[in-house]
């Protein structure tokens, strides 16, 4: 009978009311306060710099060319995989090569599309390995000088071709029929020094497979048939090199490939120790006057929480955060978890990178903490709650 | 015996899902717990000048004088409040275990026990819910709530002395945390994802509880034409607690967890409790009982700050109970019952803006003995406390408590 008694009581518990919370200590209240970087003024800087610990191999697109504060040079191989009967003929030396030729298919481009652009051909003379291949190797790369590319067509927009030496290719034939083709070094590719924008083709990772770089082969078997051979780039990759660009309005940079990254710190100790933040909203303005913007939009920038601003030196108990590009005036994005880092541990600031940095040369131009425009500056939005 | 533990079973498990009470106890160090049996809850709470062999328990050490048995008490208390003001009404409860006592005779004759126990100094326990809207957030809803206890383990000894007074002390630890939550919880639709804070406090301590119960007065008074049996008893018990040592906390949930930030190690000041009582029995059937309890909640102290909403505390409770102690062991079970009743007001140590909440409650309880030294007690309160005047809370209280106590032969040596 008791416990029925009890159970019954307690079941009859009525649903929490405000009754009571005029009584409550001022020390219980929480208040929700919102907050921002221009008009409670807070303290900031930040820098660019470069950094050259990008990992190009992994880049859908290869770059040719130079615009700007920046220059792409790219390798390609074309390892053949043709039919035995083709085998046979090289080997029977019953296989004429006509012509040799490359179609290329640009997808970007960076720089104004009616500046100039070309580039010479150089057959590689040693063995290289397109994941691990980087600056150093490339300033080591033994090529044979002479240019074994001819014919250059860039009338349309959309197709380079461009011959191929004969003999090249020929040997690049007999190395295959013989089944040494891991003597086939490819081509290097390298812009002239009139060249003013820079091009940027499918790379091998890309899910491109139709617009893929390929070597075409006319061929004839003396009075039996002619045919046309498609070998696609098998192997590939670009090395980008660039240097720091300068700025006349205290903008800071991200750039692609070489890649320039920002950090930024926005002092945030005006928000109260203990309160916890419900929404922090960070919003870079782009200056267009500085950005050079490729054919393709950088449509976000990405954010990483550092443990030191000078070192640059990455949280990674924190995954990188998009900031989404709202027009093309700003990118602007939610950082909340980091602003209740910065509140709750320390606050190191942050880094800014382009989203798109190993597949993309734009540049991008970020008002400063120093612009005088305060508007322009980074702006930092929080609603946050404390306890009084 | 089987249905015994099962209510033992039933009242802890119950423990577990405790409800709120009033916004009150958000004050100090919460409501105080002044009896944590059914035995003294049914004679108004106190009873310090009450030697009862069959009992013990850990208010009054003085009072383990008469034990002849080794004896265990456990108790559990059902608090049940409607709480209202002038614009809405809401019922809450509560179910606390309310302590455990084990105590023995080491030497009858010269009334010396020992007892060792767990009980509740105060519990906290409340839960507002606001319901809220801005243009920021939307639709939210803001949630206070209180939760947590102070109880004290003790040990102590009782003595009888020259005019047959008993004296007895205990060395109490205290020990308890209180926590305070505030919760946002927004819709699920919002962007906003929820955030609360919990401020614990977490205490410990030393205290001490010193007190005598005189021998029969009349006695001394050389009432030879004490036909009746009369016995009248004086009594007076100090509790003195140290300043309790209490590690402050804030604990938030945030966007990147749970994060426990540590303020630091303050100073909590309890006030001396002061009780003085009497007890007079007659017939060896009738006991009435009369009982004063202070305690200057204004010398209250937390972190070096008086709390301008506590005030000195004062507790007057009047009792009466019956036993029939002629029947004999073969006796029915009807006819082996005891009876208690009694009033009690106190000016709670709650005050605001200058009115004071203050409580009237009236008690009634049973003892039911069952084989030949056990027992078990029910006991109900109900009352009422505070106003609605100035928006503050009144509150329709019902309390409930269950106490059992078995007795065992430990420890003492038998005549032959």
């Amino acid at each position: 009978m008791i416990s029925i008694l009890i159970i019954g009581l307690i079941s009859c518990d009525d649903n929490p009311t405000s009754l009571g919370s005029n009584l409550l200590p001022n020390q219980d209240l929480i208040n929700v306060t919102q907050i921002n970087s221009l008009d409670a003024a807070f303290e900031q800087k930040a820098r660019f710099y470069n950094t050259d610990t990008l990992d190009l191999a992994s880049s859908t697109k290869i770059f040719l060319g130079k615009n700007g504060n920046v220059e792409s040079t790219m390798l390609m191989k074309f390892l053949f995989f043709f039919p035995d009967s083709i085998k046979k003929a090289i080997l029977g030396d019953s296989l004429v090569l006509k012509n040799a030729f490359i179609e290329m298919q640009p997808i970007y481009t960076k720089g104004n599309t009616n500046n100039s652009f070309d580039f010479t051909v150089h057959e590689i003379a040693e063995d290289w390995n397109s994941l691990d291949f980087t600056i150093a190797n490339l300033e080591a790369l033994q090529f044979n000088n002479e240019n074994v590319s001819s014919n250059h067509d860039f009338s349309n927009d959309t197709l380079i071709t461009l011959d191929l030496n004969k003999a090249l290719v020929e040997n690049w034939m007999k190395l295959f029929s013989s089944e040494t083709q891991e003597a086939n070094y490819g081509v290097y590719f390298n812009f002239t020094n009139t060249t003013d924008k820079i091009l940027g083709f499918p790379a091998i990772s890309s899910a491109e497979d139709t617009r893929l770089t390929r070597l075409k082969l006319i061929v004839e078997v003396p009075n039996n048939y002619t045919d046309t051979l498609t070998a696609i780039v098998s192997s590939d990759v670009h090395v980008v090199k660039g240097k720091l660009p300068a700025t006349n309005n205290n903008n800071i940079f991200v750039q692609g490939g070489i890649p320039i990254h920002s950090n930024l710190f926005v002092d945030v100790s005006k928000v109260p120790k203990y309160s916890i933040i419900n929404k922090a909203t960070l919003k870079l303005h782009v200056d267009e006057s500085e950005s050079e913007i490729g054919t393709i939009k950088t449509d976000y920038l990405k954010v990483a929480l550092i443990n030191d601003y000078e070192l640059s030196k990455t949280n990674t108990d924190y995954s990188v955060i998009n900031l989404e590009l709202d027009s093309l005036s700003y990118y602007t994005g939610d950082i909340t978890k980091y602003v209740q880092e910065w509140i709750s541990t320390g606050n190191n600031g942050l880094k800014l990178f382009t989203a798109d940095e190993v597949e993309s040369l734009n540049k991008i131009a970020i008002y400063g903490s120093e612009n005088t425009d305060l508007k322009l500056r980074p702006y930092l939005e929080i609603v946050y709650t404390s306890k009084n | 015996m089987n249905k015994i533990m099962y209510y033992i079973v039933f009242i802890t498990v119950n423990f577990l899902n405790a409800q709120s009470g009033a916004v009150y106890s958000r004050f100090g160090i919460g409501d105080l717990v002044n009896s944590h049996t059914a035995y003294r809850m049914g004679f108004g709470e106190l009873g310090s000048a009450v030697i009862d062999k069959d009992y013990i328990e850990g208010y009054n050490p003085a009072s383990w004088t008469n034990l002849e048995f080794t004896k265990l008490g456990v108790s559990a208390r059902y608090l049940g409040t409607s709480a209202s003001n002038n614009n809405s009404k809401v019922f809450h409860s509560n179910i606390i275990f309310s302590g455990f006592t084990i105590g023995f005779p080491i030497q009858r004759d010269l009334g010396i026990s020992l007892a060792i126990g767990l009980i509740p100094v105060s519990a906290l326990s409340y839960d507002i819910s606001n319901s809220l809207n801005n243009s920021l957030f939307g639709d939210y809803k803001e949630t206070f709530k209180g939760s947590g206890s102070l109880s004290k383990v003790f040990i102590g000894s009782s003595v009888l002395v020259p005019t047959n007074s008993s004296i007895g002390l205990a060395v109490e630890y205290y020990t308890g945390a209180n926590k305070y939550l505030s919760y946002q919880d927004f819709a699920s639709n919002s962007s906003f994802k929820d955030v609360s804070y919990e401020t614990q406090y977490k205490y410990r301590g030393m205290g001490t509880t010193v007190s005598i119960i005189s021998g029969n007065i009349l006695d001394l008074l050389n009432k030879s034409e004490n036909s009746n049996n009369s016995v009248l008893r004086l009594s007076a018990l100090a509790n003195f607690a140290s300043d309790l040592t209490t590690d402050t906390s804030i604990v938030t949930t945030t966007s990147i967890g749970v994060t426990e930030n540590l303020l630091g190690e303050v100073k909590t000041i309890l006030p001396t409790k002061y009780t003085f009582g009497a007890s007079y029995s007659w017939n060896e059937n009738y006991l009435i009982l009369f009982d004063y309890l202070f305690q200057p909640f204004s010398k209250y102290q937390f972190n070096g700050k008086y709390d301008t909403n506590l005030k000195d505390l004062t507790k007057y409770s009047l009792g009466f109970a019956y036993k029939d102690k002629s029947v004999r062991m073969n006796s029915t079970a009807l006819e082996r019952i005891s009876y208690r009743f009694g009033f009690s007001y106190e000016e709670t140590q709650y005050t605001f803006n200058g009115i004071n909440i203050n409580q009237y409650s009236l008690h009634s309880g049973i003892t039911i003995p069952f084989g030949d030294i056990n027992m078990i007690d029910f006991a109900i309160m109900a009352g009422l406390r505070g106003t609605t005047e100035n928006n503050l809370i009144k509150e329709q209280f019902i309390n409930a408590a269950i106490t059992l106590t078995l007795g065992e032969l430990w420890f003492v040596r038998e005549d032959r």
